[in-house]
């Protein structure tokens, strides 16, 4: 297959620093260590989505040629604590601490760790324990009954008067999206490795924040940061998982504790679903109302995002989605639904993509209502100042983008009509997406020394 | 770990004899299991699915049973050739393409380099809820114990051929080319040989536990799909919701004789879709002497999916399957052929 050249913004093609290491399997990942008296840990993850552990037979499983230990919520209890989220000053993807104690919050919650000599045995070991629960009726998502819908304790972006503006638009669109659950799930699974010497802890492990990972250890466990160290030589991938602290590290740092030998966890590739963070499913109201000639008069997004039911992890995107566009009406409204659910997480940045998704979405509607070639439309409502506040972007390059990418692409030769262009065998259609990201700036820090 | 015991067998005799004396069971809880590519069954194993006390690895048997021949009565494929050697093979792709492409869709270089022929066939239910036992029934794992899929996520799950008991949609692609083409499976057991219609190999959903007519012990050796004025013209279109590496949403094999556009004999099986390999009789019938047109082709879509039990979010798979009937029955009358 022939590679094209990269074009000049990219630079000189540069040779990657870990390149060889990586490609010839030298490249040696957080799973990939093995401190002497190795023990192998194994989850055993809820069954059910919602209740409570009742019992638990153990029989079988400690029968197993091999096994070493069960940890389960009448082991752990308190000895870890759940940490603060990451996006309340704290590390952590979610305050969902399992093992605490016998209630379930989602399905696939760790319910214990099991430990043994070896991988097979643990996970042997895993699938003979029984546990036993009684279960509630779950509400999973958007639509079922027993989910509680809030405010994310955030301030919704507004300017003007969006409902008067509205009603008196030339051309109006009214328009809900919806976006799936999207889960990055790299192929280096979630695994953790952690051995005592003394009162110091080493954790092997791969993340994106090793001294998030040190410190946000240290609240769990109570201890000291310097006491601490956390390994992470390569990353296999992460897409904003391995940003935050999950919590199965602890719980195996605790194992290790108990057993008094290294022991080391590899989560299976379904785990990964449940035990880290995720990009969950979002909903998306848009009204969006402009004049015959294209300018955008009223923008109304509301949004619905599903996190768990003690974290409200939001991502928000009205922040973005109300100031990307000239428009002097502005409405806008987050809800946080809360489900039996694992807590979501960052993940492929920028946060704020479903939100833009379903503006943008509205906006290709909308200049299909006004019979307007859609990249006219966004750059009629171009801006050098967002709408909310009246500020000056700190960079904005939306119309060099959109002509840059119209000349390469070949955007005058598209036919807007429903099956008026293909590619081989497929019906194809065009249209425009902006990316946009916030940054926020902050005044300098004062450090005194 | 669950412990098994691993032989080789250097031949066909010394396969029967690893697992001779089975009890009478359902032939994927025999105790005694064939190994050959190992694709499948290895992640049943360590999904604790399939649960064998002993493996017969049957690599050896290559020897004898990996071959490609054609002749005036049709085209022989030995059970342990393997899929990319089908896939690859210059005659299969002329005279038979239908099965090229079943084995050029299916899963990776990795897997069709391993997988044989007749592992292939005998692929299990990619069903979650049959693959990990952690969320609740499931009557092919557990007789009994309900399914968990019929109000569960069902996107991947059967419209045709199911039933209470078991929803699950056969996952193969090459078995709708041999049911489309009236092949024949080749059976070696302790009584000798046996020859099936391939169509009679799966069950149906009765016994869910009871996927196969192949009894404990029992070896497929090799299939023979029978010449026609039909298998050249001859394609297999699979949907899926990614373009590689993916099971088929809904896929069809269509084998066509034409006489202008006037259609003599049409062939269909239908994956995806169907409990097990699907060949779609009354779609045949309804094309038999017409036509073929876009018009007789959603005809014969109709006819093929009239029976269709959808659950949940499987919702669309009728509408799918049609389309994906339409589209290989008009690509299979526009085929140039030499």
């Amino acid at each position: 297959m022939a590679i094209s050249a990269p074009k000049s913004l990219c630079g000189p093609p540069t040779a990657r620093i870990d390149g060889r290491e990586k490609v010839t399997g030298e490249a040696r990942y957080g799973s990939d260590f093995a401190p002497g008296g190795l023990a192998w840990a194994f989850l055993k993850t809820s069954a059910i989505a919602r209740g409570r552990i009742v019992g638990f037979d153990q029989r079988a499983a400690r029968a197993v040629p091999g096994f070493l230990a069960i940890l389960t919520y009448r082991d752990i209890g308190a000895l870890v604590s759940p940490g603060k989220m990451m996006t309340d000053e704290g590390y952590m993807g979610s305050t969902i601490q399992p093992l605490r104690d016998e209630k379930i919050l989602h399905a696939g919650q760790i319910v214990a760790v099991v430990v043994a000599e070896s991988f097979e045995a643990a996970r042997e070991a895993s699938r003979l324990l029984l546990v036993r629960y009684e279960t509630e009726r779950p509400s999973a998502s958007f639509d079922d009954a027993g989910v509680t819908v809030g405010s994310n304790g955030k301030e919704d972006p507004r300017v003007g008067d969006f409902g008067g503006a509205f009603a008196w638009a030339a051309a109006r669109i009214d328009v809900q999206y919806e976006t799936a659950t999207q889960h990055h799930n790299p192929i280096e699974l979630f695994s953790s490795i952690a051995a005592w010497e003394g009162g110091s802890l080493t954790i092997w492990e791969s993340s994106q924040n090793v001294w998030g990972a040190k410190n946000g250890l240290a609240q769990q466990l109570n201890m000291s940061a310097d006491d601490i160290r956390v390994v992470s030589p390569f990353v296999g991938g992460a897409f904003g998982s391995r940003g935050s602290l999950t919590q199965r590290t602890a719980l195996i740092a605790v194992a290790a504790r108990k057993l008094g030998r290294p022991v080391k966890l590899v989560a299976t590739r379904d785990q990964g679903f449940t035990i880290a963070t995720y990009r969950a499913e979002t909903r998306h109201h848009i009204q969006l109302g402009a004049t015959a000639d294209g300018k955008l008069s009223a923008l109304r997004h509301e949004g619905w995002e599903i996190s768990s039911r003690p974290d409200a992890y939001s991502v928000s995107g009205t922040d973005a989605s109300t100031r990307l566009y000239a428009c002097p009406n502005v409405d806008s409204k987050v809800s946080i639904v809360r489900a039996d659910r694992n807590t979501p997480g960052f993940m492929r940045s920028p946060p704020e993509t479903p939100y833009l998704f379903a503006l943008e979405c509205g906006m290709d509607e909308l200049a299909y209502a006004l019979n307007m070639d859609p990249v006219q439309l966004r750059l009629i409502n171009d801006t050098a100042i967002e709408p909310i506040k009246g500020l000056p972007y700190s960079s904005r390059h939306l119309r060099e983008c959109f002509e840059a990418a119209s000349a390469t692409f070949g955007w005058s030769r598209r036919t807007p009509a429903p099956r008026s262009m293909s590619d081989g065998d497929w019906w194809v259609g065009w249209g425009p997406q902006p990316p946009c990201t916030r940054h926020k700036r902050r005044p300098q820090p004062r450090a005194c020394v | 770990m669950r412990s098994f015991n691993y032989e080789r067998a250097s031949d066909t005799n010394a396969a029967l004899r690893a697992t001779a004396g089975q009890p009478a069971c359902p032939a994927t809880s025999a105790p005694a299991q064939f190994i050959a590519g190992g694709t499948t069954m290895l992640d049943l194993m360590k999904l604790d699915t399939m649960r064998p006390q002993t493996l017969v690895d049957i690599g050896d048997l290559r020897a004898r049973h990996a071959y490609i021949r054609s002749d005036d009565r049709g085209l022989h494929l030995g059970a342990l050739t393997r899929m990319q050697a089908v896939a690859d093979d210059p005659m299969v792709n002329r005279l038979y393409p239908v099965i090229a492409q079943t084995m050029q869709l299916a899963a990776s270089p990795q897997l069709r380099n391993m997988a044989t022929l007749a592992g292939n066939v005998l692929q299990r239910s990619r069903c979650n809820y049959f693959r990990n036992g952690d969320w609740g029934g499931c009557n092919k794992r557990d007789p009994g114990s309900g399914c968990s899929a019929l109000d569960g996520l069902t996107r991947k799950h059967a419209v045709l051929g199911v039933s209470d008991d078991c929803i699950s949609a056969y996952p193969g692609d090459f078995a709708q080319a041999l049911v489309a083409l009236e092949a024949a499976v080749v059976i070696l057991g302790a009584g000798g040989t046996r020859t099936l219609p391939f169509e009679a190999l799966h069950l149906g959903p009765e016994h869910p536990e009871r996927e196969t007519a192949l009894l404990p012990g029992e070896l497929i050796t090799s299939f023979i799909v029978p010449a026609g004025p039909w298998t050249r013209r001859s394609t297999y279109v699979k949907v899926r919701d990614r373009e590689s590496y993916e099971f088929g949403l809904a896929s069809a094999a269509v084998a066509l004789q034409l006489d202008g556009s006037k259609v003599l004999t049409a062939r269909i099986g239908l994956g995806g879709v169907a409990y097990r390999p699907w060949r779609a009789h009354a779609a045949e019938h309804s094309l038999t002497g017409q036509h073929l047109n876009e018009t007789t082709a959603q005809a014969a879509a109709r006819a093929a999916f009239a029976g269709a039990v959808t659950h949940g979010d499987n919702v669309f798979k009728p509408a799918l399957g049609r389309h994906t009937l339409v589209r290989a029955l008009l690509q299979a009358q526009a085929m140039q052929l030499a």
